[in-house]
């Protein structure tokens, strides 16, 4: 059956939930993004957090085990991403993930030991700025089907939408490592994807809740077929992002020829369910929602982050357009392990 | 969750994909007439002569055998080779009666009805929606009295596809009035052609006529026609609905993929990729295509694979209306004035009105998805 998450695969996702749960809890973040407002320097993480997470192998998660990761593929890495997207985990997971898996995969051995054992971690650009950049750390980089990986030179901190995510201006070193392949960049679009898919669902279950505790009127809000069919919205789009992450995950497990279309469709409706889902909750919870102490603006601000990260919806526009047709004939192949020597050789 | 060994299904493609090219019968269907029924007869005998009908139905009632994969492979290879989709008096045979009878129907009903709708000889129609019960379906009055070994049917049944054409209808009636809604209801087979039936056509706004309302004045219908037992006839609709809002209808799905790509091509030859909205809203129904064919991959592997129906397969349904509306209102807005005369994008404009509304208004659909699938309160 193709189409059936393993039990390894479930395991993937119940294990970080439950490590997210006990140590990254909402008010953990609230404290971590204050911290980092009045540090100015640092990162809105907790160093005992993202250590414990490369114990878990989590930055070397779809990297073969001869390269020093894992072993675990695309779909697992969707898995992980969609549970720390649901907790708004604090921290440059996307970034780091791809730092690990150019590093593995061009010799970089040590590069790649330290990345893997959380003694260093990698920013983001994103348009003009730099994600969760450090001075000294690392920044991952897209130019065309290239990625790269360089060293951050200056580091000029700005305000940022998300109080638990650093932005930046900077300057950049050289390319420490770089590999040219258009499906890393399909690969780590569906990490993006799946973190808007955890925000999309852990707002539905916020709305949900609050369908059935808050009444009005002397009943329950939730029975009114406006906030109804707001929750309805919310699970179609929740459920097409999660069906089009993972048939993507399979896609680009495969590296089909289909694999950059495809996560380009992930993006696409996971980055609108996202945005949408996050407003919405907003609303089902009317004032209460808009307030400051309540997480529906969290979520909502994490969205507005990750809107733009990977070239945004723009980028997805040529990659979706590009093709004459949808081409079904192109199923996911079964082949893995992906980023292996014999990718590299 | 894995790929898929692409060797043997990739050959499997190939033959379709050159069965399609050497039979594909040239001519368009003729649409709502008698024609129409000698047309779809002929294409669907076809099909079944050369070992293409049924699938993954199960041999002993004609079909193949086969799993889903080489069913989707079929589906995708034919909407792929441009033959009109959604264009046959046989959807509800192959669609509806046969999947629901293959589920719940005893082995004599199974002998007799399934093998001619695979050979296409036997057109079906649903009978389910009346006058005063269409999202509140089980409020439905049309009644059957036991008369010895029959039962008599008085009532009404209204926006029933094809049923001017259809040899037998899955019909819905209420057997038991003093029970509760759902427990009074029976689900019978019904010869088309019994006395005291009157099929009357109603013109849709998009000027088709393929719908009608039937009249039933004293209809004598063999007790043994009844599927699963008497007042059962919720849970056996159930089913039904359960497969329209599922898989069986991929091939529908797929046709609007295939619309979009089509849609894309014609703004591309009019240069209108270079405005920057219309590219961008082009691209987001691609991707919701994608997604659609995606979400309905999810459910038939999970149906397949024995797990209990999910409801959100109705979000499936849901989200392949919505999406038929904005590639119709897509479709004007690329076409600009040139939508005015009437023709295939302004027809495809006019027909997506129905998406919202067929098989369950959108509405109830998101009520049962708020209610059954998200638990909130009714």
């Amino acid at each position: 059956m193709m189409f059936i998450l393993t039990q390894e695969q479930l395991e993937v996702g119940s294990v970080a939930s439950k490590f997210l749960d006990q140590q990254l809890p909402i008010t953990k973040l609230r404290a971590f993004a204050d911290a980092a407002e009045s540090a100015t320097t640092g990162l809105a993480i907790d160093e005992d957090v993202w250590r414990r997470s490369a114990e878990l192998g989590w930055f070397g998660l779809g990297v073969s085990e001869s390269l020093g990761g894992v072993g675990c593929g695309p779909v697992e890495e969707i898995m992980l991403f969609t549970e720390l997207g649901r907790s708004l985990a604090p921290g440059p997971y996307v970034s780091t993930v791809i730092a690990g898996w150019v590093a593995s995969t061009t010799g970089a051995t040590q590069l790649a030991a330290d990345i893997f054992s959380g003694r260093r971690r990698a920013g983001l650009e994103t348009g003009e700025f730099i994600v969760d950049g450090e001075l000294g750390g690392l920044v991952v980089r897209f130019e065309g089907s290239v990625c790269e990986v360089r060293e951050i030179m200056q580091l000029d901190r700005v305000a940022s939408v998300d109080p638990s995510v650093g932005l930046a201006r900077g300057v950049l070193g050289p390319v420490i490592v770089q590999i040219d392949d258009a499906l890393v960049n399909a690969r780590a679009q569906l990490l993006v994807s799946a973190m808007e898919l955890g925000i999309s669902l852990a707002v539905l279950d916020m709305s949900v809740g609050y369908g059935i505790a808050r009444h009005q009127f002397g009943k329950p809000i939730g029975t009114f077929q406006a906030v109804k069919h707001r929750c309805a919205d919310m699970a179609i789009r929740s459920h097409a992002s999660r069906a089009q992450t993972l048939f993507a995950g399979l896609h680009v497990a495969g590296r089909t020829d289909d694999a950059v279309f495809q996560s380009a469709a992930a993006k696409s409706v996971s980055t609108k369910a996202a945005k949408l889902n996050t407003v919405d909750n907003v609303q089902n919870h009317g004032a209460i929602g808009f307030t400051l102490e309540h997480d529906a603006g969290l979520f909502a601000r994490r969205a507005h982050m990750l809107e733009f990260a990977l070239g945004g919806e723009v980028a997805a526009v040529p990659a979706l357009l590009a093709v004459d047709r949808h081409r079904f004939e192109t199923l996911p192949a079964r082949v893995e392990p992906w980023f292996s020597p014999m990718l590299n050789a | 969750m894995e790929g898929v060994d692409q060797t043997d299904l990739g050959s499997f493609r190939d033959e379709i994909r050159t069965w399609l090219a050497e039979n594909n019968p040239g001519t368009p269907p003729p649409l709502d007439t008698i024609e129409m029924r000698e047309w779809s007869s002929a294409w669907q005998r076809r099909q079944y002569d050369c070992g293409w009908a049924g699938i993954d139905w199960p041999v002993e009632h004609g079909g193949r055998g086969l799993s889903f994969l080489e069913q989707i492979i079929w589906f995708e290879e034919y909407v792929q080779s441009g033959l009109p989709v959604g264009h046959s008096c046989f959807v509800v045979a192959l669609a509806h009666a046969g999947p629901t009878l293959i589920a719940r129907a005893n082995d004599e009903q199974k002998a007799k009805y399934l093998p001619p709708i695979l050979r296409g000889e036997t057109p079906w129609c649903q009978g389910f929606s009346e006058p005063n019960s269409g999202s509140d379906l089980a409020s439905l009055q049309t009644r059957a009295e036991i008369d010895g070994d029959m039962l008599v049917i008085n009532g009404q049944k209204v926006w029933t596809s094809y049923a001017h054409l259809a040899d037998y209808q899955e019909l819905l009636v209420r057997t038991d009035f003093d029970a509760p809604k759902h427990k009074g209801i029976t689900w019978v087979i019904c010869d088309m052609h019994t006395p005291g039936i009157d099929v009357r056509p109603i013109k849709t706004m998009d000027g088709g006529a393929h719908f009608s309302e039937i009249f039933y004045e004293d209809v004598r219908v063999p007790i043994s026609n009844v599927v699963d037992q008497i007042n059962e006839g919720w849970s056996v609709a159930m089913s039904t609905l359960a497969i329209e809002r599922g898989p069986a209808a991929l091939d529908y799905q797929l046709g609007t993929l295939r619309d979009i790509d089509e849609l894309i091509a014609v703004a591309k030859n009019k240069g209108l990729l270079k405005n920057e909205e219309l590219a961008m809203r082009l691209a987001a129904v691609r991707a919701e295509g994608a997604a659609l064919r995606s979400m309905t991959y999810l459910s038939v592997s999970e149906s397949k694979s024995g797990a209990a129906p999910s409801p959100m397969t109705t979000a499936v349904r849901t989200f392949w209306g919505e999406l038929q509306h904005k590639v119709g209102r897509l479709a004007v807005d690329v076409l600009g004035s040139e939508s005015l005369e009437l023709g295939k994008w302004s027809e495809y404009w006019l027909t997506q009105f129905s998406a919202g509304i067929a098989g369950g208004t959108k509405d109830i659909q998101k009520n049962i998805i708020g209610e059954r699938a998200l638990g909130l309160p009714r």
